[in-house]
């Protein structure tokens, strides 16, 4: 390394704080710095546990083709409605009774827990919602909704709609 | 950079991208501490007509642990929500933006803070206005007093302040990223055999015109603590550490009807940062965007990465015969126990006299502030390698010259804080990128939000 000016001197012995642009907070704005300091609680936010785990049915036939081939899929269709039909397909599997399995959040990443948040309004589950479907082979599909998750097992649902996706 | 496109996933989504973090005892306010994060690197200020902001789809937070374990006490959230006077014209305003409620102004933000402690998330305020970019001085004439009234006061003594400074971080990205090119001593580099280079020359700052997105909050030093306030600088519990993360929600699925992409599920992390460079110069490529994800509790399986840089084994090889010592170091295999307690443990009492900010055996990457430091009346730039036991790493202030004090930590200034055998490399003391705080034209704030005014896109090249 030469022998060169000390990179130091670079740095004032003392910043010259007037020596810079101001940024005078707005009158008021600071009114409160005398008072205690307190903060608003509010409830927990922790999801409300899940409702208790039934066994597994087994597995639901996928519909014929030619039933799939009755609804209008498209690409857009895919897109904006595999929410819908998630849900739809969750909605008819209750009535129908079949299961639907409350499973522990989204295992898309182990590693990464999610964000502690203030609680969901009651409006984010008017949607839209997504399904995700890591892994055809196992009926798993992941429920997405406002800021919450869930997982569901319906080899059936998935199976129907791999057949209507293979018309689309 | 600090941590400005450091990561390949994240260098593709500049609003979760988080560039620095300072954390300091305010100057002008001594009994609070000052946390920044900033967010979108290398804002071109003339980049409209669609300003730079903050996604409304991101959750950025800021927290801290006050205990030693690594995981948050105290976090602050913060959204954005981003609304249109006009939706019928393209313009970002339509005229003078003279006031935050202003008509002209098309294209404007609110946030919401959001306290989460012991679990439970409160909103301390929401619909704050953030101020406008500064765009010139048709469109956003006074900018400085127009964006001082974007400092918002909390309850608690809390101020908050969210939208566009001028980058105050100082680095010679050009030269830096041209295989480890330092202007002052590039004569000195091994040049590969080009011989490009045949004298020193003076530093260029790379983010000299160029602005970020921060999200500064001022709050009252008991507030964080997790005892009585104000301790002893020998107190533990007067260190804080200090992180910010960026999440998205896990499903996104692009509405092509709407030309809109609709994100939905739970939040989660996509961007971190604690000490500058941390993720940047540590961490190998194949781990960055996995370190991305990971909470700083995680980060003891990064340690030897810490502890083994591989920047020390390359500046030798770059600068043949300048770091001797360095290289005998790292032929060695020691492992750099003042690298460990500067970025992963906190220095422990008894190493620097009268300072210590240890947080305990947790190997954690945090930026920690020992609270009882009060701050500086002389600061100097390098912080406690120069002698200011209120800069960094004790925390970080806006100014500080961490490139120099990094470089110089790792080209093993700092080894005899824990070997008194060790002697360091003559340039280990020297070595800098040529920059110092002014190099950075915008100066800065000797007030909350203490980062300077941003560059105007009418004033800057593009």
């Amino acid at each position: 390394m030469p022998r060169q000016t000390p990179s130091d001197q670079g740095h004032p012995e003392r910043i010259d704080w007037t020596d810079v642009h101001r940024l005078t907070p707005r009158n008021g704005s600071n009114a409160d710095a005398d008072k205690k300091h307190t903060y608003i609680d509010r409830p927990p936010t922790a999801a409300a546990p899940p409702p208790a785990v039934p066994a597994l049915p087994p597995a639901v036939p996928a519909p014929p083709p030619a039933a799939a081939a009755r609804l209008p899929m498209t690409r857009r269709s895919i897109l904006r409605g595999v929410a819908g039909v998630g849900a739809v397909g969750a909605a008819a599997a209750l009535g129908a009774g079949a299961v639907i399995r409350f499973d522990k959040p989204s295992e898309l990443k182990p590693v990464s827990k999610p964000v502690a948040m203030a609680p969901m309004a009651p409006s984010a589950m008017a949607g839209p919602l997504v399904v995700y479907i890591a892994d055809t082979t196992n009926g798993l599909l992941d429920v997405f909704g406002g800021t919450g998750a869930t997982q569901v097992r319906n080899p059936a649902l998935v199976n129907q709609l791999l057949a209507n996706l293979k018309l689309a | 950079m600090s941590s400005h496109r450091e990561a390949p996933e994240i260098s593709k989504d500049p609003v979760a991208d988080s560039t620095d973090v300072y954390a300091f005892v305010s100057p002008d306010r001594p009994d609070t501490v000052t946390l920044i994060a900033n967010y979108i690197p290398l804002e071109g200020p003339a980049g409209g007509p669609n300003f730079y902001a903050f996604g409304d789809d991101v959750l950025y937070e800021i927290h801290v642990d006050n205990n030693g374990d690594a995981i948050p006490d105290i976090s602050f959230q913060f959204r954005f929500e981003t609304t249109l006077t006009d939706p019928g014209t393209f313009l970002y305003n339509t005229g003078p933006i003279l006031s935050l409620n202003s008509s002209n102004w098309n294209s404007r933000q609110t946030h919401t803070v959001t306290l989460v402690k012991n679990g439970t998330a409160a909103v301390l305020a929401e619909g704050l206005a953030c101020p406008p970019c500064n765009i010139g001085p048709l469109s956003t004439p006074n900018y400085a007093s127009l964006a001082a009234t974007a400092v918002h006061g909390l309850p608690g003594g809390i101020k908050v302040f969210a939208g566009q400074r001028a980058e105050g971080f100082y680095v010679d990205l050009g030269a830096v990223f041209d295989l480890g090119d330092l202007r002052p001593f590039e004569n000195l580099h091994a040049q590969y055999g080009l011989n490009v280079f045949s004298k020193s020359a003076p530093g260029v700052n790379a983010t000299a015109a160029l602005n970020v997105h921060s999200i500064a909050i001022q709050v009252p030093i008991g507030a964080l603590l997790s005892g009585s306030p104000r301790g002893s600088v020998t107190d533990k519990a007067s260190v804080i550490g200090v992180w910010t993360t960026a999440s998205r929600q896990t499903a996104t699925v692009w509405d092509a009807a709407t030309g809109t992409a609709v994100a939905v599920g739970p939040f989660h992390q996509v961007s971190r940062l604690a000490n500058p460079l941390f993720n940047e110069v540590l961490i190998p490529l194949g781990s960055k965007d996995e370190w991305n994800t990971l909470p700083p509790s995680a980060d003891k399986q990064f340690a030897d990465r810490v502890t083994n840089p591989e920047l020390a084994s390359l500046l030798p090889a770059l600068y043949p015969g300048v770091f001797p010592n360095l290289a005998k170091l790292v032929a060695s295999n020691t492992a750099r126990a003042d690298l460990e307690a500067i970025l992963l443990t906190g220095i422990p009492s008894g190493i620097v006299t009268g300072f210590q900010n240890y947080t305990g055996t947790v190997l954690a990457d945090l930026v920690r502030l020992n609270t009882a430091i009060p701050p500086s009346t002389s600061p100097n730039p390098l912080g406690i390698i120069g002698g200011d036991l209120a800069g960094f790493p004790n925390g970080r202030r806006v100014f500080d010259d961490v490139v120099s004090i990094e470089l110089r930590a790792i080209a093993g200034a700092t080894v005899p804080l824990v070997d008194k055998s060790y002697t360091p490399d003559a340039a280990a003391g020297e070595v800098t990128d040529g920059l110092t705080m002014n190099s950075v034209p915008s100066g800065y704030l000797d007030v909350f939000p203490y980062l300077g005014v941003p560059y105007s896109g009418f004033s800057t090249p593009a």
